[in-house]
């Protein structure tokens, strides 16, 4: 263990099985297909694709909410597929998620300090007046009044809903959050306020993240690195500013041509989609973008042969035939 | 030109508990013109969607009302005053509406081409034949030109595709106004991107008016000609859409500017805006962005300004307007 990789996840699959015609065969979604990739301590890897890119489930696995079906991951030297159910109650501690609707995470019936004092009592953290204490400071930690602490979900904006979700996730003092879009349900003026937290928090505690979302402007704000998913499968992988600047795979060129700019005279490279994205049910041969590739050299080779995510110069990664010419 | 939709001092009372009432929507004023596209943009609570509702008299009353003096005119035509009668032939006939969530807005167990065959027969009078083969045509026009597609339910139809139903359902009734809340707003960025595209090349083609109504700036700048910003019931700023995004009069919307996540400026700290958005139960007394407005001063918290002009086409709620002097740096 390195702290490059003080996380690692291994060819992660994970299989969803789909209830089954009458006669018919065995069907799966592949939601995850063999994703391999690494976080150093203290970084930020954004995780971006569309629905079914596979994005949340990655996320799951990453800290065993979810048992991938194959794959490794380890955390801090520590294998976390294989740990007793103690141990990973133990792991958990470390390792914690914020989710994207705080309204559907938070008991509606718990005040919002019963609610943080709980794990902080299932962890055995702390107890009595000692608890409490703490939970003040944490409200404080994320940006809300102590008075939060008497308060039920429902009594809360989205805003501060979504900072009691943060300050649970810290109570037991992780060391790593899984953020499944943590802002797509906050408006904007407030979204803001919690990126900025996040930001915040990760420099005075050295917490690391993994950082899933839909939006790229909103990963591009606290990612290092940052990971584009289609259809189960990583594309591409490489430093924030390189893969913005300069995608190496066609897709993460059409997400960035599609994504919203606030700016009718910005000048964008005028990229189009054809179709959907095609099932996970029944991925096509070949490279899975190739139905819909815009890319000028795509070939009989793409419907043909699964193009291997490599390291196309150092730290780009890229699953992608012509990566290197575009490089 | 004169607009083919025209509204002015539009209140929409809510009653509350209590025996209290909220005006969601406060005194709004907007034309829409054939031909363009106005975006109505804010974040929730703002009024937008309570907004487009009235526009076709679609908010639930009670406990809503839409208050006596406000004047809704389309085409000439008072659509506050119509029997119910008229009413339902503007509506789809004159300002045709679609939603954010079309999958919920679809019949499950009616095959989608047998729904818009319905509402083209509603409209139209046409036979059961003659409205299956317009449905057929108004799928192409929205992208949906396989022919197996009329035979198709909703669930077998993707997010994207569902909303291209929408669409053609709602040109059913040839409109010459559309109303579209958050019409991409579910949907992944590819395939917003080809909606948008489409709605901006019906628009074209079929020269109607489009109202989108949008809390995604982004979206807005893409298609909009003329953008509103709307906030806390009020619109406060109006304008051709490079004027708001690129020389912007109001501060909430040069703020919102600022604090939405952006590719095109380099990453960072996001200047976001303190506070939340007030609900509509509890609107500031002055103007209503002051809590949260860095310029704010002793004017802005006692007296609400009106909509001031920038220039002819240009205008925002705010006293800055006024004492441009008092802007802060």
């Amino acid at each position: 263990m390195t702290a490059q990789r003080w996380i690692e996840v291994e060819r992660l699959t994970k299989r969803f099985s789909l209830p089954r015609a009458l006669l018919g065969p065995r069907r799966a979604v592949v939601a995850l297909d063999g994703v391999s990739l690494a976080i150093a301590r203290g970084e930020t890897l954004g995780v971006v694709g569309e629905s079914g890119s596979g994005k949340t489930t990655l996320g799951r696995c990453a800290v065993r909410l979810l048992e991938p079906d194959d794959g490794r991951v380890r955390f801090d030297g520590v294998e976390v597929l294989t740990l007793d159910a103690t141990a990973l109650r133990r792991m958990r501690r470390r390792m914690q998620m914020v989710f994207q609707d705080p309204a559907l995470s938070l008991n509606p019936r718990l005040r919002v300090g019963a609610a943080l004092r709980e794990p902080i009592a299932v962890h055995g953290i702390a107890r009595g007046p000692r608890a409490r204490r703490r939970v003040v400071e944490l409200l404080g930690e994320v940006g809300l009044d102590p008075a939060a602490y008497d308060r039920y979900p429902h009594q809360l904006s989205g805003g501060q809903r979504q900072r009691v979700g943060i300050a649970r996730a810290l109570s037991v003092e992780p060391e790593f959050l899984v953020l499944d879009e943590p802002v797509s349900n906050l408006d904007v003026s407030v979204g803001a306020q919690v990126l900025n937290l996040l930001a915040d928090l990760q420099t005075r505690r050295g917490l690391t993240y993994l950082l899933i979302a839909h939006d790229l402007a909103v990963v591009r704000h606290l990612a290092n690195r940052v990971a584009v998913m289609y259809l189960g499968r990583v594309v591409e992988l490489a430093p924030a500013e390189t893969l913005y600047g300069q995608p190496l795979h066609p897709y993460t060129a059409a997400l960035l041509a599609a994504a919203p700019v606030p700016d009718p005279g910005a000048a964008r490279p005028r990229i189009r989609l054809a179709g959907e994205p095609p099932s996970a049910v029944s991925p096509p041969p070949g490279c899975p973008f190739h139905p819909r590739c815009p890319h000028p050299k795509k070939s009989e080779r793409c419907t043909m042969e699964r193009p291997v995510l490599r390291e196309v110069e150092p730290a780009r990664w890229a699953a992608c035939h012509f990566a290197e010419q575009t490089a | 030109m004169k607009p083919i939709l025209s509204v002015r001092d539009l209140t929409a009372v809510f009653a509350l508990r209590g025996g209290l009432e909220t005006r969601a929507v406060d005194g709004v004023s907007l034309d829409l013109f054939p031909g363009e596209t106005l975006a109505l943009v804010g974040e929730s609570g703002s009024g937008k969607t309570t907004l487009a509702l009235s526009l076709l008299r679609l908010i639930p009353d009670p406990p809503g009302r839409i208050d006596s003096a406000s004047r809704i005119e389309f085409d000439g035509t008072d659509v506050l005053r119509l029997d119910a009668g008229a009413l339902r032939r503007i509506r789809g006939g004159g300002m045709a509406m679609i939603f954010q969530e079309a999958g919920s807005s679809l019949n499950p167990v009616m095959t989608v081409g047998a729904q818009i065959a319905e509402t083209v027969r509603v409209h139209t009078g046409l036979g059961r034949r003659a409205a299956r083969g317009r449905a057929r045509d108004l799928l192409a026009d929205v992208g949906l030109s396989d022919p197996e597609r009329l035979d198709q339910y909703p669930h077998q139809l993707s997010g994207g595709m569902q909303q291209r139903v929408m669409i053609a359902m709602a040109l059913a009734g040839a409109p010459r106004v559309l109303i579209a809340d958050e019409p991409t707003t579910a949907l992944d960025v590819t395939i917003q991107l080809q909606v948008l595209d489409l709605l901006a090349d019906l628009q074209q083609r079929l020269g109607l008016a489009l109202l989108l109504i949008t809390h995604d700036l982004g979206v807005a700048a893409r298609i909009a000609s003329r953008v509103a910003v709307m906030y806390a019931g009020r619109i406060v700023e109006s304008a051709p859409a490079a004027r708001v995004f690129g020389g912007p009069q109001h501060p909430y919307t040069e703020a919102l500017l600022q604090a939405v996540p952006r590719l095109d400026r380099p990453a960072g700290r996001l200047p976001a805006i303190p506070g939340q958005p007030p609900r509509a139960s509890e609107w500031p007394a002055g103007c209503r962005f002051h809590p949260r407005c860095r310029h704010a001063w002793a004017r802005c918290r006692e007296q609400e300004p009106a909509l001031l002009s920038a220039d002819a086409d240009h205008a925002a709620r705010c006293w800055l307007l006024a004492e441009p002097e008092r802007r802060a740096q």
